[in-house]
Order: structure tokens, then C-alpha cells, then sequence
């Protein structure tokens, strides 16, 4: 599983770098952008599955990101893109083939 | 931006609170639905608090029913509330109030009264006139009709050809065009003498006689004068009558002969020292520095005195833009020498003679011939000089006009004999 994704993700990075188009388009992979430990801005989510204000999962196309840390707020959500403020401690990934849960139900009934 | 922050601020949202298990569920189909929260917290384990447009506040029933959770409102915010706050202040509402009434009303009165466009008329003096009229800095916009206002500026400022009266907000502003006014002809004509003389014969066209045949006058004295008449009688006027502003001005006309002495005067000393050149030359070549001579050469030592004649010559001389201010010059001397040279009686006489004669001529008007010439000669034996002196008389027109401002006495009751005096000889 994670040695097919990996060769998934070479053929695709080849074919992005080929076109000179962007990998994440391609492959349809999330992208971060990080500010400090202060903000993370988070696009091509797929919903949320746990929140708290010290631990947030976010459900990806591959799996889910696990931001933790203390404060942690929702500024804003919309289908595409969401801005997660507060101290953040760290970020994990998560590949749906992991050891981790699956997405909750709630991510399908997000994705009509 | 707009998006995010200002738009639910200016239409109003409300934060709310979720009650409930299933609250990511409920963040994410109300995202799917289109439903914006933002501002989500996890204020404790139980609820977290979320901020959605009013607008939105309907929708969100469904989807909280469906997951199974509870909201409830927990205040309302964005300028909407605020308004509705501020609008529930009394005072804040009567002082806004106030204001605006005042504004209205004092933006009703003329604060500033502004002339523009006057060169020569002071300023003040187009104020005075607004003043006058009872405008000033207060008064209402609707007392000031700018047209009257025009009438009456034009009225009472001569000097102006076209006003315009403007209401700008709280600014009336007065423009003005001044017009160039021909010099006023107020002016009177009197008949002086030009010159001394004995007044001989006067022919009087127009005006009062002061000076008689016979009578010794100065120069500058006047002879005849003009003179105004309140009562304009129409009509009645004569040649040469200017009416103006509700009199009449007769200007003095006339002819004045009189007689004009002319004197040349010279005096010849018997014994006298003169220079004469004796007709030795000598030159040399002398510098000029800044302006200052500084000779070089010198004069030769058996001159008993000497003219001397400087003449540059050469160019300055330059060096790139300075220009060193030493210039050449050639001198030229002249030897005089002082000479007594005594005169006979006869030969002084004739001398001073032929000189006061000259002096005569210079003084004379030239063309016409004396009426009498007289010469006298006079020896003064203690300074041993003799001085001849010419006179000549002559008849001439002597008067002159000179233009007068009218005074209260140019006026007079209309003259005894008529405006035509007649000549008086």
C-alpha cells in the first residue's frame, strides 16, 4: 500500500515536473502553508473529524492531519481551504492506510 | 477581506453556541451547505462557540437537527445592533441632532464677506458699501438679495463697471471689475502770465479780467480768469461752455500782449590774467589701473604749465574670462603760460558790449525785432571793470492758460456784461 502510493506519487511528480504544472494539483495533495507556530492555513481539506482546543483532525484526500497544540480556533472554514489559529505544537500526517482511525462518517456526508 | 471580516460586520451576525456530540459533523455540513461559521472555539468539552450570518441563522436549523445537536443564540453583533444601540441613547440621538440643526442653521448666515478682483479700490471701501447696505458677517443668507446688492455697490463705487455678487456656502463674495475712468474734467482754465511784463493790450474772449492794461504783472500771476455757473441754463451757453454735474464752466480764452523786457549783462576787467598756449607739445604714455591714472611718463620740467589730454588706447587684456583692468594710455601735454593782458577803455567797453549783446541773443525769443533797444555801460574804477548792459523790449503774447480744480470761489453770479468781455486796451 504505501509502496504504491509512493510510485503513484514519483509518476505524478514526473508528470507535474514534465508539464510544469504543480505537484499538489496533480496528485490532489493538501497544502500547508505555516506561520510560525501561529497560524496554519490548510487547502484541499476534506472536513474535520475531531476538534478541540487542543487537538484538531483534519480529514485529507490520503488520510488526516492531526494539528495539536493549545488554544487551537477554527478562524475560518469554507469547502476548500480552512485557517486554524493558536499555539500549535505540532503536525502529523496520517496516510489512510495507516494505524490511525479512518475518517469519521461525518467527512462523507460533507462530500455530497 | 471584505468576505471575511467587514461583510458580516456591516449586515450583522450572531455567535451562537453548539451544543451537542456530533459538533465536527455539524462544521462540516454546514460548510458543505455553504454555511459559513468562522471563529470557531472549544470554549469546553461540552459546546463550542462559532459566528454565523444572521442571514444564515434560518439554515442552520436542518442541519443541527440532522446531527443531532442544540444551538442556541448568544448575542447578536455588527453595525445593525450598534446602530440599534446607539439609537436607543436619547442623548446621543439630541446631541447628533443638535448638531445637524445647528449646522443647518448657521450654514444659513453670511459668515465671510470676500472682495475680489479690486486693483486700484481698496477693498475696505467696497465693504463699506456692503456694510451700508446692512450686510455684514451674520445676517441672513435670505436678507441678502445679490442683485440689489450689485445696484448698489455700482451706484456708489464709480470706479466700478460690473459687480458680481456670489452666495458660496457661508461666503458672499463681491467681484468687481474696475473700470478706467478718463481723468475727470473738472478742471478750469485761468489765464496766468508766462513771463514778466507790463500788460499792454487784452483781448478777452471768455472769463473775468483780473489784470489791466497798464499793469505790471509777475510771472505765474493770473490775468484772466475762468469761472463756473451753478444755474445751467441751456441755451444760454457759449462757445467754448462745458456743462458738468449741474454747472457750467466757462473757461478763460483770450489774447494778452504785454511788454517783455530782455536783459544781457557783461563785465570786462581792464587788467586781466589769461592762460594762452603757447603751442610747445610734448606726450608720454601713462597707465590706467582700476580706473586710477598712474603716470609713467612725466611732463617736460620747462613747461611753465601745462593742458593734459589722455586718450586709451589698446584693448584690456584678458586672460580666459579675468580681465586684468590695466589699460594703456597716451598722454598729451600742452604748454600754457599766464599772460596779463591790459585793455584799453575803448576796447573793454566794446568787448563787454559784444558780449552782453550775446547774452541778449541766447536770451531772446528770436524772429520778431525789438520795439526798443537800450545798451548802458557802467566803469567801476575801484575793481577796474567795465560792464555793458542791453536791454530789449519786446510786445508779446504772455499769457498762458494753466488748468485749475474748481474751487468754491471759481463760482460767480452770471458776469454783468455778457461772457464776452470785450477787449479793454
Amino acid at each position: 500500500m504505501v509502496l504504491a502510493s509512493r510510485r503513484r506519487f514519483n509518476a505524478g511528480r514526473d508528470l507535474a515536473r514534465a508539464l510544469d504544472i504543480p505537484v499538489d494539483v496533480v496528485l490532489d495533495l493538501p497544502r500547508l502553508v505555516l506561520l510560525g507556530n501561529l497560524q496554519v492555513l490548510i487547502e484541499n481539506h476534506r472536513g474535520i473529524i475531531e476538534y478541540t482546543g487542543e487537538r484538531i483532525r483534519v480529514s485529507l484526500p490520503s488520510g488526516e492531519l492531526r494539528v495539536e497544540g493549545s488554544g487551537l480556533v477554527l478562524r475560518r472554514i469554507s469547502l476548500d481551504e480552512m485557517l486554524i489559529e493558536g499555539e500549535i505544537g505540532s503536525i502529523a500526517f496520517q496516510t489512510a492506510g495507516g494505524h490511525t482511525t479512518p475518517p469519521s462518517s461525518g467527512r462523507e456526508e460533507a462530500q455530497p | 477581506m471584505l468576505r471575511d471580516g467587514l461583510w458580516p460586520y456591516l449586515s450583522g451576525y450572531a455567535i451562537i453556541k453548539i451544543k451537542g456530540r456530533a459538533q465536527e459533523k455539524c462544521i462540516n455540513l454546514a460548510c458543505a451547505r455553504g454555511i459559513r461559521l468562522w471563529d470557531i472555539r472549544k470554549v469546553s468539552d461540552r459546546f463550542l462557540i462559532a459566528k454565523v450570518e444572521l442571514r444564515n441563522l434560518g439554515a442552520l436549523g436542518p442541519i443541527l437537527q440532522r446531527v443531532g445537536c442544540k444551538a442556541e443564540v448568544e448575542m447578536k453583533a455588527g453595525l445593525p445592533f450598534i446602530i440599534g444601540q446607539v439609537l436607543g441613547r436619547k442623548g446621543f440621538i439630541a446631541g447628533a441632532l443638535i448638531f445637524a440643526v445647528a449646522l443647518y442653521v448657521l450654514s444659513s448666515f453670511i459668515w465671510f464677506v470676500e472682495v475680489k478682483g479690486a486693483r486700484e479700490i481698496p477693498d475696505q471701501r467696497i465693504l463699506a458699501v456692503v456694510a451700508g447696505t446692512g450686510i455684514r458677517p451674520g445676517v441672513p443668507k435670505s436678507a441678502v438679495d445679490p442683485r440689489r446688492l450689485e445696484q448698489a455697490i455700482l451706484a456708489e463705487v464709480r470706479e466700478v463697471s460690473w459687480v458680481g455678487v456670489t452666495i458660496n456656502g457661508t461666503k458672499l463674495t463681491v467681484e468687481v471689475a474696475e473700470k478706467r475712468l478718463a481723468p475727470r474734467d473738472d478742471l478750469i482754465t485761468h489765464i496766468v502770465a508766462a513771463k514778466d511784463a507790463l500788460v499792454e493790450e487784452m483781448i478777452l474772449l471768455a472769463g473775468v479780467p483780473v489784470a489791466k492794461a497798464g499793469m505790471t504783472v509777475r510771472r505765474g500771476d493770473v490775468l484772466v480768469r475762468g469761472y463756473a455757473v451753478r444755474d445751467a441754463r441751456d441755451g444760454g451757453a457759449v462757445r467754448g461752455d462745458r456743462h458738468t454735474d449741474g454747472f457750467r464752466v466757462v473757461d478763460a480764452r483770450g489774447i494778452i500782449r504785454g511788454r517783455v523786457w530782455y536783459e544781457g549783462l557783461a563785465t570786462v576787467a581792464l587788467r586781466e590774467e589769461i592762460l594762452t598756449r603757447t603751442g610747445r607739445k610734448a606726450s608720454g604714455l601713462g597707465l590706467r589701473f582700476a580706473g586710477h591714472h598712474i603716470l609713467v611718463g612725466h611732463p617736460p620740467a620747462d613747461f611753465a604749465g601745462y593742458e593734459e589730454q589722455r586718450e586709451r588706447f589698446g584693448f584690456p587684456l584678458k586672460i580666459g574670462n579675468l580681465r586684468i583692468p590695466v589699460e594703456a594710455e597716451r598722454i598729451l601735454w600742452t604748454e600754457v603760460r599766464r599772460v596779463t593782458k591790459i585793455r584799453t577803455r575803448d576796447e573793454a567797453e566794446a568787448r563787454a558790449l559784444a558780449m552782453a549783446r550775446a547774452e541778449l541773443g541766447l536770451r531772446l525769443p528770436g524772429g520778431e525785432n525789438p520795439l526798443v533797444q537800450r545798451e548802458f555801460i557802467t566803469e567801476n574804477k575801484e575793481r577796474g571793470t567795465v560792464t555793458a548792459r542791453v536791454i530789449a523790449e519786446f510786445i508779446e503774447d504772455i499769457g498762458t492758460p494753466r488748468k485749475a480744480a474748481i474751487t468754491e470761489s471759481d463760482f460767480i453770479a452770471e458776469p454783468e456784461n455778457g461772457e464776452n468781455g470785450k477787449g479793454e486796451s
